[in-house]
């Protein structure tokens, strides 16, 4: 079983996430915050990563720049609010993120997305 | 307890202000020794004090009847040795003097006095006071009596006005400062059970609300029965408020984050949890902050059958009551006639404008918007923003109502419905523009004369040409000559040709110079 980390602050949208892609057979792993993410990603056997950029402690390009240096095989993509600044979507792409997700979004969509990436 | 010693405490500097009385007594009785002559010449006898009569050398005469009467003893009161002096003096002349005996003990005048006043401050002699008797000897018969402390300690102090002031003031600090560590905790208390029973609801709302947006579809979710629908939110929950509001907040946000089906849902579920309705209640509460919220939820969740009670805010005194309706009205009518912003008497404010601009630019393309309403508003703001909306949205067809409205409106307005003529480029309309022209306003004219570099005639730039020769300040008279090389350029070289002002030549380099020209 695919075993996929999301690093979400808000609780209905980790829950309603972690609800769509448990339904779609994968096993997930919640945290709140930023060095709770860090600490998973660390410990963690991952196959994906879905955060968010802003989270509390640490963000979201600071994930992704840890999870570039420790696991690099590991996709990662970003599910954001501010899918609008160009610079944080140039700089997420920039550290090699396999996706980007402007909120609001469809939560099928990223499931589809989910499976895309990992099916590659 | 502490009250007991705050009490104490304000005691004891009251006595320390009494502290003047106590310190009296231990004042000399007799301030110098004529008092103290005085005080013995009316005292009489006072136990173990007596007096007798010797000469300078302290020996006994050798005259019988001298020595009889000297060797009469001693005598026990002041005045009467007094009296005997004076007569023997007289008598026999001889310098005699009074000797003071305390206790058959020969003692100076000092000692005596101090022997006398000590017997007077312990209270063993009372001081005969004569009819004459002045402040000192009320003093020394005030000191007989034993010092017992004013204050014992009990209630009596609070006759005391000042004490009973201050008191009070204390008892008013301890009462407010511990009324408000109890409200402090009260409030603690309870915000710390909200806090509990929001992650607790948090957690009963998460799992249903998934479940049903990922597992029905929006027809099953319209279909289901109040039994079903019990079974994901529980009836005896739904009428907890807080839960209904946690609910609420829930799907708002959701609301905002989901998009495609799964808004449709939501507001689906919004509907059949009758939490619109507890939306449309809190338009009915007095506080502001809520009725806002409740403007804000209707306008989310697209709730039409609220737009009465909303339009009841319209002209709310409150500025963010007021903005909030319409900017819900505007989102919710399909069809816009406007003539409820227009019918609106408070002033708009830029804010105001821009938040509504907002949200007509994004509906005009799909709603029929009566903007023209606007431009009959008693309103001046409200009619000025109706000529902006003209000119941001391009309602090219609504031009020819401005220049109608145009010749009866005040000079702000014609400075609005100018701009909006020059910038939708319309040359047909000068007859505004070159009466503007004429005006004393120099804001208006100078806006016209912008405008008529762009959409001017002929007649603009003759005018132009005589506000020229009229001086006008440097601004001005930028804007004029560059309308001027706008409208015509070669009247413009002309004018420059034949004027002499050194403005005017270094305007004319400016505008000729292509680096500067657009500076």
């Amino acid at each position: 079983m695919k075993k996929i980390l999301i690093i979400e602050d808000d609780l209905l949208i980790s829950s309603l996430v972690q609800f769509r892609l448990k339904k779609d057979g994968y096993d997930t792993v919640l945290v709140k915050d930023g060095n709770a993410g860090i600490i998973a990603i660390d410990t963690e056997t991952l196959d994906l990563i879905i955060t968010d950029v802003m989270i509390p402690f640490k963000n979201g390009i600071e994930i992704i720049h840890h999870a570039r240096k420790t696991k690099p095989e590991v996709p990662i993509i970003v599910l954001s609010s501010l899918g609008e600044e160009e610079k944080i979507v140039l700089e997420a792409f920039n550290l090699g993120v396999s996706d980007f997700i402007p909120k609001p979004f469809n939560p099928n969509e990223l499931a589809i997305r989910v499976k895309r990436i990992l099916s590659s | 307890m502490r009250v007991k010693n705050a009490v104490a405490l304000v005691s004891l500097l009251f006595l320390m202000i009494k502290t003047g009385i106590v310190l009296g007594q231990e004042e000399q009785v007799f301030p110098d020794s004529i008092s103290f002559a005085d005080f013995l010449k009316v005292q009489g006898k006072i136990p173990g004090l007596q007096f007798r009569l010797v000469d300078y050398s302290n020996e006994v005469s050798s005259d019988s009847v001298f020595n009889s009467l000297v060797k009469a003893g001693f005598v026990g009161d002041f005045a009467s040795a007094l009296t005997l002096k004076d007569s023997i003096n007289n008598t026999y002349s001889r310098d005699l003097h009074i000797q003071y005996l305390i206790y058959s003990d020969p003692n100076t005048f000092e000692a005596t006095q101090e022997y006398v006043s000590n017997l007077l401050r312990n209270g063993d002699i009372e001081p005969t006071v004569p009819g004459n008797a002045n402040g000192k000897d009320l003093i020394s018969l005030a000191s007989r009596n034993k010092y017992s402390p004013f204050l014992k300690g009990t209630y009596t102090y609070f006759s005391e006005v000042k004490i009973f002031a201050v008191s009070l003031v204390i008892i008013l600090f301890f009462v407010f400062a511990f009324s408000m560590i109890l409200f402090m905790l009260i409030f603690k208390a309870r915000r710390n059970q909200k806090e509990k029973l929001l992650v607790l609801y948090d957690e009963q709302i998460v799992a249903p609300l998934s479940e049903i947006l990922f597992e029905k579809t929006l027809e099953e979710l319209e279909s289901l029965s109040d039994e079903e629908l019990n079974g994901y939110f529980p009836a005896k929950q739904l009428k907890k408020p807080f839960y209904v509001q946690v609910l609420v907040e829930r799907v708002l946000a959701l609301n905002k984050t989901m998009k495609g089906d799964f808004k449709l849902k939501l507001k689906a579920l919004y509907k059949r949890l009758d939490l619109d309705k507890f939306s449309i209640k809190k338009l009915k509460t007095s506080k502001w902050d809520t009725i806002v919220t409740g403007l804000v939820e209707i306008n989310e969740m697209d709730l039409t059958e609220a737009i009465y009670a909303v339009k009841q805010h319209i002209n709310s005194p409150n500025f963010y009551v007021r903005s909030q309706a319409v900017a819900t009205i505007l989102t919710l009518s399909d069809s816009v006639d406007l003539s409820f912003l227009r019918d609106q008497t408070f002033p708009l404010s830029r804010w105001q404008q821009m938040n509504y601009l907002r949200i007509i630019k994004f509906l005009h393309t799909t709603r029929d918007l009566h903007i023209e309403t606007l431009f009959d508003s008693k309103n001046q703001s409200i009619r000025l923003f109706g000529y902006k909306l003209v000119r941001v949205i391009g309602r090219v067809d609504l031009l020819a109502i401005l220049e109608e409205k145009s010749s009866a409106v005040s000079e702000d307005e014609k400075i609005e419905i100018i701009k909006t003529f020059e910038y939708l480029g319309v040359p047909a309309h000068t007859e505004l523009i070159n009466g503007s022209l004429k005006s004393e306003n120099i804001a208006l004219v100078s806006i016209a004369a912008k405008a008529a570099g762009a959409i001017g005639d002929a007649t603009s730039t003759k005018i132009i040409c005589e506000l020229l020769t009229k001086e006008p300040e440097f601004r001005l008279k930028m804007v004029l000559l560059t309308s001027l090389q706008d409208l015509d350029e070669t009247v413009y070289n002309q004018f420059v040709s034949e004027n002499d002002d050194k403005e005017v030549k270094r305007i004319n380099m400016h505008l000729s110079d292509s680096l500067l020209q657009d500076v």
